[in-house]
């Protein structure tokens, strides 16, 4: 059996940056993506289809001794089937397991494009499969509200610029925002949530043949049941959206609790973060400054409801830009995310109903 | 059953020095109470009644939930007969314990074929012990589930089986490829699989008959798949117990909304028989806590204390490992690993005690 790689190779990891970014020049046009994903080599078993536009997650492919376990599978099904194209493309192996990391739309809506497969998640993960996402707010946030909002701000920008080259590299992204709104809206339609049918609630090992999985739900961090993947051998760990490139998305978080479980996550002994989106990365270094900016903003939320403040007028008052560094990406002036602050009012009232 | 006199039961286990302790080794991974010295059985009690008999059979106890009891009790062959079970899925079985040997393995996987031609999807080993998972290379294609102690124990097998199945009537005919295979999947907490409409809760608790004990639970229909936490008619086996742990679980499973319970041995039953081997486990205690606190032997203790119905069960020559397991607990000394000196010593004395009584 060849020995795994467990160093992420430095062409790995830049094309995984070229991959998230979508770096184009100043003043270019940005090529319309010719698919969903691009399929990005890590190790010589470990890769990701990595979406090439929208609100979209990773997916990791374990190539293990005798099969493939798929964490994380996109937002439509359509999407899955190309991770499972590109899997295709790479081994022979069967895909066998699937693991959610969590119940969001843009890491498990591909659940059911996979057949004869082992469909692990949290206990919560699946509860939350059972209600309508859909129709719930997160699931319109990133593919209704943000898209029409990104398209609108496009388009004002289009009309305001005078430089022939800036309008073209508008008009591209603007074509791309279109596409992937037609396309999601389509592919969407055939959708049905699938929740795992195995969970479990605390920690689970999966050996298949000489690489261990280990699934652990280190405590309620993005959602209520988060979890990651640790390869304690090859010290790699899928981490979905509890912990990776930048805040995320807080709004079915806990962000009370978010910096312990984040602690629990720094005792665990890994080196390679897989995040939910973005590229991989090394280290630790952005456990702590993650944690500080979580209880910042606990803290003043908290002030702020306190003293009758509503969720809007404290959304524009908290101000974070001291936690701003480059791998944070915070705002510079006062303000954060609302759907944040009506989630931390919400936990705050014990209101906990999917909104 | 031979009288042996002091001598002789002495002779005999000292008299194979290391061999004896490789063979209580060789019992401590069947779990059996076949082979090697044994201890002398203690009479039956002529004021309680004997217990029933049972057959095998494959019994369905809810939709798609099937108990397997092999059969036995007084006058059968009862070494290493273990129960069984299957949860059908849509597209897929599972099973809870593999059973001893090739043998008892196929006859337990042509019972299924009986019912369903889905292919295994899961196994649970809801312990290490042989009689239980000596049969997990015949259910090609599962996964096999059990607790992160049971792979350990399985896995310290793997390197000193050897490669075939020995011939044994009953068990296996000789020619068979030995294969051990330990769980691949474990856990801490509880692992719920849904199966077609069935929801299936595998819960570990422990420490109980050993350090690494599995129930399988189906809320819906309040049935338990106990392991060997349940011995029913049949003596339970301390050899790797925490047995006051055990006797505490038993309490934990009767507060349960459960009502049918399948047993690692004996007929299937419910909390009735759960209660009464619990009782086995207090009157033990009782009795050998009075003795140890004398400073008697464990030996001299297990051939001093009488048992009443207990003494009618399938092993009741099971009393003696299991005082000497109390004893451990009592002393302190207690650690989820077979003491395998501690019981051929009472063993010896249990042997010596007896054979001057008679």
């Amino acid at each position: 059996m060849p020995a795994m790689r467990t160093r992420i190779t430095r062409a790995g990891l830049a094309a995984a940056a070229v991959a998230l970014l979508g770096a184009v020049a100043w003043g270019q046009r940005p090529p319309m993506p010719t698919s969903s994903e691009r399929l990005v080599k890590i190790t010589d078993t470990i890769y990701v289809g990595m979406p090439t536009s929208g609100a979209d997650s990773n997916g990791w492919i374990f190539i293990n001794d005798d099969d493939v376990l798929v964490v994380d599978n996109h937002w439509t099904p359509a999407r899955a089937r190309t991770l499972l194209a590109n899997i295709k493309s790479i081994t022979t192996k069967p895909v066998r397991y699937v693991v959610d990391t969590h119940y969001h739309s843009d890491h498990a809506m591909g659940n059911q494009a996979f057949t004869d497969v082992q469909l692990i998640g949290h206990d919560y993960t699946r509860q939350m499969l059972l209600t309508d996402i859909l129709a719930q707010e997160t699931h319109r946030n990133f593919t209704v509200d943000i898209p029409a909002r990104t398209i609108d701000t496009l388009k004002t920008q289009i009309a305001a610029e005078r430089d022939p080259a800036r309008k073209d590299q508008f008009e591209g992204q603007l074509a791309i925002q279109e596409m992937t709104r037609r396309t999601h809206d389509e592919e969407i339609k055939e959708a049905k949530a699938t929740p795992p049918f195995i969970t479990f609630n605390d920690h689970m090992t999966l050996v298949r043949g000489s690489r261990e999985f280990q699934l652990i739900f280190l405590g309620r961090a993005h959602t209520g049941g988060d979890i990651v993947v640790y390869l304690p051998r090859e010290r790699f760990i899928a981490t979905g959206d509890m912990f990776g490139n930048g805040v995320g998305y807080m709004g079915d978080a806990w962000v009370n609790e978010w910096p312990e479980t984040l602690e629990k996550l720094r005792q665990l002994d890994f080196d390679h973060v897989l995040p939910g989106h973005g590229a991989a990365f090394d280290g630790k270094d952005r456990i702590a400054p993650l944690q500080a900016y979580f209880r910042d903003l606990w803290s003043q939320a908290s002030a702020l409801k306190r003293q009758g403040i509503s969720a809007a007028d404290a959304a524009s008052r908290i101000d974070l830009s001291k936690h701003r560094t480059p791998i944070l990406s915070v705002s510079a002036a006062a303000g954060v995310d609302v759907k944040a602050v009506e989630r931390i009012y919400r936990v705050l009232d014990g209101d906990l109903a999917p909104k | 059953m031979t009288e042996l006199n002091r001598r002789q039961a002495i002779g005999r286990l000292t008299g194979v020095g290391v061999g004896a302790l490789a063979l209580l080794r060789d019992q401590a991974r069947l779990g059996a109470q076949g082979g090697g010295p044994q201890p002398i059985p203690p009479a039956a009690d002529p004021r309680f009644p004997k217990p029933p008999t049972w057959d095998t059979e494959l019994k369905e106890i809810a939709p798609n939930v099937y108990a397997y009891i092999q059969g036995g009790g007084p006058g059968r062959d009862n070494v290493s007969i273990s129960n069984g079970g299957i949860i059908v899925g849509d597209d897929g079985v599972m099973v809870i314990d593999a059973l001893a040997a090739p043998m008892h393995a196929k006859r337990f996987i042509e019972a299924i074929r009986k019912v369903t031609d889905k292919p295994f999807r899961h196994l649970i080993n809801t312990h290490h012990h042989g009689d239980h998972i000596g049969g997990n290379q015949y259910f090609t294609g599962a996964d096999i589930v059990g607790h992160p102690y049971c792979r350990a124990e399985v896995l310290k097998t793997v390197a000193t089986a050897t490669p075939l199945w020995a011939k044994r009537e009953g068990w296996a005919d000789g020619t068979e490829p030995k294969k051990v295979l330990p769980p691949v999947t474990t856990f801490d907490g509880k692992m719920t699989y849904y199966y077609g409409k069935n929801v299936v809760e595998v819960v570990p608790m422990l420490p109980a008959h050993t350090y690494g004990d599995l129930v399988v639970m189906l809320p819906q229909h309040r049935i338990m798949f106990a392991g060997d936490i349940a011995f029913y008619y049949v003596a339970p086996f301390c050899q790797n117990a925490h047995p006051s742990n055990w006797i505490s679980i038993c309490d934990k499973i009767d507060a349960m909304d459960i009502a049918t319970i399948v047993p690692g041995h004996g007929p299937l039953g419910g909390k009735r028989e759960l209660a009464e081997m619990k009782e086995y486990l207090v009157v033990l205690k009782r009795e050998a806590r009075q003795r140890y606190d004398a400073k008697m032997s464990a030996g001299a203790a297990a051939a001093d204390i009488r048992m009443g119905k207990f003494d009618n069960w399938i092993g009741p020559e099971r009393i003696v490992m299991d005082t000497a397991r109390f004893y451990d607990e009592f002393a302190g000394t207690l650690v989820p690993d077979v003491n395998s000196q501690g019981i051929q010593r009472a063993t010896e004395e249990y042997n010596a005690a007896k054979g001057r009584s008679r």
